[in-house]
């Protein structure tokens, strides 16, 4: 398949990269990163622009300080990484996980953090989608998971953000307006269009984990069919701090590939907080954030599961979490 | 001792792989930028009128050379002579999403894809029938018939009725009798080389057809009968093949289109699939509903077998008679059944056409049966192990519809699983969510009624030495993959004793090797095989002459070992050159010429009859003499038996298989490197079907809905469990040295073998395939 | 029905060079050319071959800097100042390359479709690890995808380059 026709341009650094977009904005652009989700919806025309913005010469955001991650290290870079393996070990099984190893040698984590939502009706090739009649997320106004629909509802498929919003991560972002940090808990938007509150012109520079990460037990689960290649089809990043005496300091649940965008579940594990953890509790937990938890019918397996399963790994990871 | 046959072989052709040097269809390049590109433009809807064609924009687009529609061809094709029911471009409709209208022929990709844009179609939509149940029903207006040539009711392609012995009795003497309604999801091939096809018309009126297929031959014909050419003006050449297992195995309209726009455009014209159009043309494992019922006596004697099966063929025929017919009959061995009721149906449906795939028409059915088989020895407190090996056929045996089984291992198979897996010491015996589990197998080695009724052999192999010494083995049947040009290799250096690096192999032209019909059913080690084996045959004795001219001894005192010829007598000896060169004066290049014709085949059908006794065989005869007789008759089966041990999540219904112990009487290997990799193979495409592969279509458009192996999901490497392979050699009297096929049969024991094991584990009984997560979920919930 | 045509917008050529299997060549080519088009067609290097297209099934596998990059995921202008290698650059001599002659008498390729990109993602592990395990070995071929061999020969073929290797080294 060939790629549809773009400009595209390589800046050394931010700064030029932001220059770069003002002088296009009025056509049209992306920035591009990684590219390996970016690329596969441009072959699939997919919402594509006139103007690529490679982020790959840009040297300034590749490395890992501390707890500072540049957006362009690469998800294999995080896997690999002593001090994330030993102080953020939710985040690195996050990253291991996503796609193939072949991908995550490529793909970033500001990739990862701003990847397309996906969606059964549009991840698909312009033929398929011809006859289909398109979808409200590319070149229709129908949404054909629920024809009503207003916004779109395509799955939030990251595995990286769930866990970064569960450590209340911020994320540095650079634009025509300057920097600014973002609650990653507040960065996301209910449509699966628009998806986050990025300014087009803003690039993630840095992911900033707080120092207190590393006091606290961090776990992802996902489940997928095969333990490569596939997207999530339900996730859960957990955060947790607990005391001598088993008691719950701190409690943070954010599940990936139910909804839109990463949910956290504050309702319900607030309630939890300075109680003794007990295996009684995890099920109460797990049954109570399963029950709120409502996928929506468009990625390949049956909904119903899919909320079975946030309920199956909640306890696990809970469990995993608690006895580690 | 053997020379080269039973010896670990690295394929022939390896070294162009491995270096990245050997050349598929994509890779070709032809001299001078000659080359165009073709694209096609699909239909959107599953059934629909062509009302109009409009592609007068498109052709005014610079760049664009031709543009073909079924204005250009209307001739029908089909890999089987009986049912030809496609074009090259759908004529007045289309009947399924994907269905070829036009195609075009420019300078690049873009242009082509541009061109396919300014087409215009009017179509006037027709209901879709996507449900095979619904093709059944009879029809109540015209354009409800799918295919309008078919003579059956409604929308059924094939019906096959056969029964034998008598069920009815056997069922009153049984005291057993467990039935289950299945369901398979369709799957496909999924191999790594899209399909891809470059034709070139010639200013001399000759074409030249490269293309990505396993069967040469009936691409050739069909070539011949879609564009009015005789088949001496027509070349096929077969490059490397990048995996077929059946999907390559239909001449196929992006052939003819190619060949067309060449012809329009006097230039040579490449059509490339994208992988969402592999998917689309499809031609894999049939979607299948199944009802089975088996009977057993509280001996643990199986009185009864009744199948009915409902097949769902899509829009076009293509191997589907032969598909109809497989998925009874084939159910006849390994165990000795007396009794058999088969109503099976193969119905049109607006969907990509299914064709052969691996182990084709026998998966579905031989998952039911053996299934079936494990609920029965349930029943009567038998051993599932036991209760096979007592109903197992001896060799030299007779199934219910007359196949003739000659060598047979099955018990040897079974008890080789048995004792590896540690059987007697985990079945019933492990944790909850640990279980393991038997199945079998039985297949065809090559189909002993060949696809055209005619007296020409199905193989014919030719062996040439010229003064250098080097041996040329020219053949058709296709390489892709499977080592067959290595199986070729061996059998000629078997005879010759020569050393392998003389032999050379050339298979992919049809204008240098005589005809053979091809890689499917399994039959080119046996068929080929033997053919190859007797042509050397023919140029040893040659060989021998010579050196029993230059040697002053009679041949019988002669012996070829290790590239010489030795005087048994006088230990003195020549080398195989110098005799070459003795046979070479005076007559030129030697030539030995060998085929291979099915023995004695059914007496009841008329063409083939005129077959009988022409060729000698030791073979005795085979077949009854019943309508259908031929369908699965074969000269030898090979069988099989695999266990597999796995560990079912019964929260998730995640399933890690742990362990597979797979035995297959492959009669001898040949190439134990090539039949291990085939069952190795077989066994990664057996779990994906058995587990996660699903060839989905949507119920209300009949839209495949995940043509990506993103979403069709195959088995990863770190999925695979570890295998021990065990090649059972029961020593075929007719097969080349021995041997039966090992590339089809394979696949069938690991499918009902997860499905048991599965039972064993969390006590559930799936019968719809892929045993998802969350069938598997909800059974377990369903029990407790 | 929603025609998704095919878009628009003139671009133009730009003379890039490349370094690929230590070679400096210039070409002509646009932004939209992909690496994999690059080195296919424009390079004739045919080893790297084209199977989904979307980065799922790893034939197209080449090595850039050391790392096993998709080059079907890859513009081929973002790598103009790195070192590409291909499956053609491995054979130095009249010999295979050890992983090349291991996949061959180990069975590790069948219709060898697949095998280039299995052969580099193999060059980069063993550069990375020396003596992976079996496990190692399956999870950093788990990017590339195989219809034939069902990979235990593959495994195999892997773990025997390795050992072939090392012995080499340690003469």
């Amino acid at each position: 398949m060939i790629l549809p026709p773009f400009e595209l341009h390589n800046p050394n650094s931010i700064k030029e990269a932001i220059e770069i977009s003002q002088k296009v904005k009025n056509e049209g652009f992306d920035y591009v990163s990684g590219g390996t989700d970016l690329l596969q919806n441009y072959k699939n025309r997919l919402n594509v622009k006139p103007h690529l913005i490679s982020l790959k010469n840009i040297k300034e955001t590749r490395s890992i300080q501390n707890f500072n991650i540049g957006a362009m290290v690469t998800l294999d870079e995080i896997s690999k990484n002593k001090t994330l393996q030993k102080d953020f070990t939710g985040l690195v099984e996050a990253c291991s996980q996503v796609g193939s190893i072949l991908v995550r040698k490529t793909a970033t984590i500001g990739g990862n953090v701003l990847i397309d939502n996906r969606c059964y009706f549009y991840n698909q090739t312009p033929f398929w989608r011809t006859s289909l009649g398109a979808c409200l997320k590319a070149e229709s106004d129908t949404c054909r998971v629920i024809p009503q629909k207003e916004y779109c509802v395509a799955t939030f498929s990251s595995d990286s953000a769930p866990m970064l919003v569960a450590v209340d991560a911020k994320y540095e972002l650079e634009g025509k307006n300057g920097k600014r940090i973002v609650e990653s808990s507040d960065f996301y938007t209910h449509d699966g269009i628009k998806r986050n509150f990025k300014d087009e012109s803003e690039i993630i520079t840095k992911i900033k984990i707080p120092k207190t990460t590393a006091n606290l037990k961090t776990g992802y689960e996902k489940i997928r069919v095969r333990d490569t290649f596939d997207y999530p089809l339900v996730s859960v990043a957990a955060a947790l701090k607990i005391d001598k005496d088993k008691k719950i300091e701190n409690i943070n649940i954010v599940l990936g590939a139910i909804g839109t965008y990463p949910i956290k579940n504050e309702d319900t594990t607030d309630l939890f907080k300075g109680e003794k953890i007990s295996n009684s509790m995890i099920k109460e937990i797990s049954e109570k954030i399963q029950k709120k938890a409502q996928p929506y019918n468009n990625l390949t397996m049956p909904v119903s599961y899919r909320k079975k399963m946030v309920g199956v790994l909640c306890k696990r990871l809970l469990t995993r979490l608690t006895d580690s | 001792m053997s020379h080269t046959v039973g010896k670990k072989t690295p394929l022939v052709d390896g070294a162009q792989k491995v270096t990245g040097r050997a050349v598929y269809i994509d890779d070709i390049v032809l001299p001078g930028k000659v080359m165009l590109i073709g694209k096609i433009l699909r239909s959107p809807f599953a059934h629909a009128k062509i009302k109009k064609i409009d592609y007068s924009k498109a052709k005014k687009l610079k760049g664009v050379y031709a543009i073909a529609t079924a204005e250009d061809s209307d001739n029908r094709f089909g890999v089987l002579p009986i049912t030809k029911d496609e074009t090259a471009f759908a004529i007045d409709k289309v009947t399924f999403i994907g269905d070829q209208i036009a195609a075009v022929a420019a300078t690049d990709e873009e242009t082509a894809i541009k061109a396919l844009d300014l087409i215009q179609v009017e179509y006037e939509e027709l209901p879709p029938i996507l449900k095979p149940e619904k093709s059944l029903a009879p029809i109540s207006h015209p354009d409800q018939k799918i295919q309008p040539w078919s003579k059956y009711e409604g929308n059924i392609f094939k019906t096959v009725n056969q029964s034998f012995g008598n069920v009815e009795k056997a069922l009153k003497k049984s005291s057993v009798v467990k039935n289950g309604k299945f369901s398979f999801n369709g799957v496909t091939h999924a191999f790594t080389e899209p399909m891809g096809v470059i034709a070139s018309y010639g200013s001399d009126k000759k074409l030249t057809v490269w293309s990505s297929t396993q069967v040469p031959h009936y691409l050739h014909r069909a070539l011949a009968e879609v564009m009015e050419m005789p088949m001496h003006r027509i070349k096929v050449i077969r490059p490397y093949v990048g995996g077929g297992f059946g999907g390559k195995s239909d001449p196929f309209p992006h052939e003819m289109a190619a060949a067309i726009l060449s012809k329009k455009t006097g230039k040579p014209v490449k059509i490339l699939f994208d992988r969402d159009e592999v998917f689309i043309s499809n031609h894999g494992r049939h979607p299948t509903k199944t009802e089975m019922q088996m009977s057993a006596t509280k001996d643990g004697e199986f009185t009864s077998l009744e199948i009915d099966a409902l097949i769902d063929g899509g829009a076009w025929g293509s191997f589907g008679v032969i598909t109809t017919y497989y998925n009874g009959v084939l159910s006849l061995g390994p165990y000795k059944i007396k009794n058999f009721n088969y109503n099976g149906n193969r119905v049109y449906t607006n969907k990509p056409a299914s064709g052969a795939m691996r182990g084709h028409g026998a998966v579905n059915s031989r998952f039911a049966v053996e299934t079936l088989i494990d609920e029965i020895a349930e029943d009567i407190d038998f051993d599932p192990c036991d209760l096979r090996i007592q109903n197992a056929y001896e060799p030299n045996s007779t199934t219910a519809n007359g196949f003739r089984i000659t060598s047979c291992g099955i018990k040897e198979c079974i008890e080789k699983v048995k004792i590896a897996s540690g059987w007697d010491k985990k079945f019933k015996q492990m944790p909850y969510g640990k279980g393991i589990g038997i199945g079998c197998g039985f297949y065809i080695s090559g189909s002993a009624l060949p696809i055209n009724w005619e007296r020409m052999p199905q193989s014919t192999v030719h062996v040439k030495i010229d003064f250098d010494g080097g041996v040329t083995v020219h053949s058709l049947a296709a390489e892709i993959g499977q080592g067959s040009d290595t199986v070729l290799a061996q059998c000629v250096g078997e005879v010759l004793k020569c050393d392998m690096s003389r032999i050379r192999i050339y298979s992919k032209n049809t204008d240098t090797a005589p005809i053979d019909l091809g890689s499917y059913s399994s039959r080119v080690t046996f068929m080929a095989g033997l053919a190859a084996k007797r042509a050397a045959e023919k140029i040893k004795k040659q060989i021998l002459n010579a050196a029993s001219k230059i040697m002053a001894s009679p041949i019988e005192n002669l012996e070829l070992k290790n590239d010489r010829i030795t005087e048994l007598k006088t230990k003195s000896s020549i080398s195989f050159n110098e005799a070459v060169r003795e046979a070479l004066h005076d007559s030129g290049a030697l030539h030995g010429k060998g085929h291979y014709q099915a023995p004695n085949l059914n007496p009841g059908l008329p063409r083939v009859d005129e077959l009988r006794g022409k060729e000698s065989e030791k073979g005795a005869p085979m077949g009854g003499s019943h309508k259908g007789a031929a369908a699965g008759l074969s000269p030898s089966y090979s069988m099989g038996a695999y266990v597999c041990q796995l560990e079912v999540d019964a929260e998730t219904g995640l399933v890690n298989v742990e362990k597979v112990w797979a035995a297959h009487d492959c009669g001898k290997a040949l190439n134990p490197l090539a039949v291990e990799g085939q069952i190795e193979g077989c066994i990664h495409m057996g779990l994906g079907q058995a587990l996660m592969e699903s060839f989905d279509y949507n119920r209300n458009t009949g839209r495949i809905e995940n043509p990506n192996f993103l979403d069709y999901r195959c088995i990863p490497p770190t999925m695979m469990p570890d295998v021990d392979v065990f090649m059972i050699e029961s020593g075929d009297p007719e097969g080349p040295f021995g041997a039966k096929e090992a590339g089809e049969g394979p696949i069938l024991p690991i499918l009902p073998a997860v499905a048991n094991a599965i039972y064993d584990a969390v006590g559930i009984r799936l019968r719809n395939l892929p045993m998802t997560p969350e069938k598997i979920i909800s059974a377990i919930a369903k029990k407790k | 029905m929603t025609l998704i045509p095919f878009p628009s917008k003139k671009i133009s050529k730009k003379i890039v060079e490349f370094n690929i299997n230590n070679e400096i060549v210039e070409l002509a080519i646009r932004p939209n050319d992909l690496l994999l088009d690059v080195i296919r067609y424009k390079l004739n290097l045919t080893g790297t071959k084209r199977g989904c297209d979307m980065g799922t099934c790893g034939c197209c596998t080449v090595i850039i800097d050391d790392k096993p990059v998709l080059s079907c995921l890859t513009l081929a202008m973002q790598v103009q100042d790195k070192k590409i290698k291909t499956i053609e650059s491995l054979q130095e001599n009249e010999n295979m390359h050890p992983i090349q002659e291991c996949f061959h008498t180990e069975g590790g390729s069948q219709c060898g479709f697949c095998t280039p990109g299995f052969i580099m993602t193999s060059f980069a592990l063993l550069k990375e690890n020396k003596n992976p395990t079996k496990e190692e070995i399956k999870e950093a071929i788990s990017g590339n995808m195989c219809r034939c061999t069902g990979y235990i020969k593959i495994v195999d073929s892997i773990k025997k380059a390795s050992e072939k290797i090392r012995g080499k080294k340690s003469e």
